[in-house]
């Protein structure tokens, strides 16, 4: 137990808040034809990281997530001007945006050199969620020794945090937001501020895409602001139950991604695990296809 | 050619030199309307004409120049009094929504971000949805709809904002005859109740028997007044060019 509570709670949970702080805005991108910003953001989250390094020196954790949010920001700001000035629809100025800010992130990891700095390309794409442990767990009486609660990663209330304050704007921003992406015109008409609905998504996106980037990597991040959310819209009619469902299958392919990537290769009999975060993403991945084939006997569904 | 206003009852609409133009072609040239309380009035105007983007800018949805006033106030400070029912195209269907929560959404401005659904405010909307024959198909995914009943899903909502001024685009593209029938008996008894409409018209044999006013539009007003002393042959052929009326006819 004390092992299970030092080496997998951690990342279980991790992983877990991680999709869930994903999935729930993913479900608001998705219906609004924006899923290419999750990939956009997650991917520019990198050069801000780096950027953020190289100018304070610092890595400590909040420079890192200021430094990517920045990044964040300013990839939307571009993609809004590129798709306005090239009349390119917005699918192409996002990738034209975050192909080269990614590149010029990892240019810019290979230049400066990564030695003093614990950021390399592989955990830019697979985070380092094994990594995340939590040394003081001795068994079950750990869950409530404070002293002991204190020496959990530092990401695990990080991510509780953002994941607790997203849900929360979701809640008391839900009619104006599900209005917005339905009908932005009408929403418009009754006194609704579209624009700041459609920052305020592109925000809560970037904040999650952030914080579970640091954690789990950009895979994962762009897996779970997408899989999740696009499986529940093929499997429900209604708004509520989407996001539900969609919060419901990301912290399910995260606690089974991470229990497969850790056991399954030793139960086909070979010698060693896999990438948790590259597991999780394959399972969520999983449900999307099977989700497809239950549904595709029904009639079409259009994402 | 504007006929002078025949009712002497307060102006709701008001709209001088309303010009919009898309890369430098204009698409509005200096339109003008001046619309009384408590008419029915169809736009009218050939395909082109900029009779969508009138109404797109008289809300203020498109960038123009001129004065648009309703209410003697400027549009953006009265948007609460004005319903906007635009083309059916307009949404994704495939949205996971519900017909009873899209009209539910006509009530936004008193529900807010939190407000309780009261039972009061769920029999409004069954009350709008039946009004618009709709009763039955409230727990409807709005995909799953025909395109008539898509429109009227629309009229029910906007049935909810307690407008005094409707402006619609096109209410009657591609619904059936009873289709057809149910919103304008709805348009009709909104005009009665005292309530302002505009309407994006196509069809010229159902203008005299449906409004009561109409503005002929083709990039600007051609003209403007009653039915029985604006919808003429002679104004029709200016409107829409002496060879495409015949086809317009018939």
């Amino acid at each position: 137990m004390a092992e299970f509570l030092a080496l997998s709670l951690p990342p279980i949970l991790v992983a877990a808040l991680a999709a869930l702080a994903c999935a729930l805005p993913g479900n608001f991108l998705i219906l609004s034809r924006r899923a290419m910003l999750g990939d956009a953001i997650s991917h520019v989250v990198l050069p801000g990281i780096v950027a953020a390094f190289l100018l304070t020196g610092s890595s400590a954790g909040w420079v890192m997530g200021a430094g990517a949010l920045v990044a964040a920001g300013l990839s939307a700001l571009m993609i809004e001007a590129v798709t306005r000035r090239s009349g390119m629809e917005p699918g192409a100025a996002m990738a034209v945006v975050f192909t080269t800010m990614f590149a010029a992130g990892v240019l810019l990891l290979e230049v400066t050199g990564t030695g003093a700095i614990h950021l390399d390309v592989e955990h830019a794409l697979y985070g380092n969620l094994e990594s995340l442990i939590w040394l003081s767990a001795e068994g079950l009486h750990s869950l409530v020794d404070p002293a002991a609660l204190a020496d959990l990663p530092p990401q695990l209330g990080r991510l509780a945090l953002i994941a607790a304050g997203i849900a929360l704007a979701l809640v008391v921003f839900w009619r104006p937001l599900a209005m917005t992406v339905f009908d932005p015109v009408f929403a418009r008409g009754q006194g609704i501020r579209v624009r700041w609905v459609m920052a305020g998504l592109t925000a809560a996106t970037a904040l999650a895409a952030v914080a579970a980037f640091q954690a789990v990597g950009s895979i994962l991040t762009i897996s779970m602001l997408i899989c999740p959310a696009a499986t529940a819209r093929l499997l429900t009619a209604g708004l509520a139950r989407q996001v539900w469902l969609a919060v419901a299958f990301a912290v399910t392919s995260a606690v089974m991604g991470y229990v497969l990537a850790g056991y399954a290769p030793v139960w086909l009999g070979a010698g060693f695990t896999v990438s948790a975060a590259g597991m999780i993403a394959t399972v969520s991945g999983a449900m999307l296809g099977l989700a497809l084939l239950v549904t595709s006997q029904r009639a079409p569904a259009r994402l | 050619m504007v006929d002078p206003t025949p009712f002497p009852r307060s102006e709701v609409l008001s709209v001088s030199g309303l010009t919009v133009s898309y890369d430098g072609k204009l698409a509005l040239d200096g339109a003008e309307a001046h619309v009384p309380r408590g008419t029915l009035t169809a736009i009218v105007g050939p395909n082109g004409a900029g009779k969508s983007t009138f109404l797109k800018a008289v809300l203020g949805l498109e960038p123009s120049t001129g004065e648009v006033r309703a209410f003697g106030r400027p549009v953006a400070g009265v948007l609460d009094r004005i319903a906007y029912v635009p083309q059916r195209a307009a949404v994704d269907w495939s949205f996971p929504v519900r017909v009873f929560d899209v009209v539910l959404m006509g009530a936004y401005r008193r529900t807010g971000l939190l407000g309780r659904i009261t039972t009061a405010l769920r029999a409004e909307v069954a009350e709008a949805l039946d009004r618009t024959g709709m009763a039955d198909l409230a727990d409807r995914q709005i995909g799953a709809l025909s395109g008539g009943q898509q429109q009227r899903v629309f009229l029910a909502r906007a049935l909810m904002s307690r407008a005094e001024l409707f402006l619609l685009d096109e209410p009657f593209a591609g619904v059936d005859a009873a289709t057809e029938a149910a919103i304008i008996s709805v348009l009709q008894g909104l005009r009665d109740g005292g309530a302002t409409l505009l309407s994006v018209h196509h069809d010229l044999s159902t203008v005299s028997s449906y409004f009561d006013r109409v503005l002929l539009l083709n990039r600007r007003t051609v003209a403007e007044g009653t039915v029985a002393t604006t919808f003429t042959r002679e104004r029709l052929a200016t409107t829409y060019g002496a060879a495409l009326l015949q086809a317009a006819i018939v």
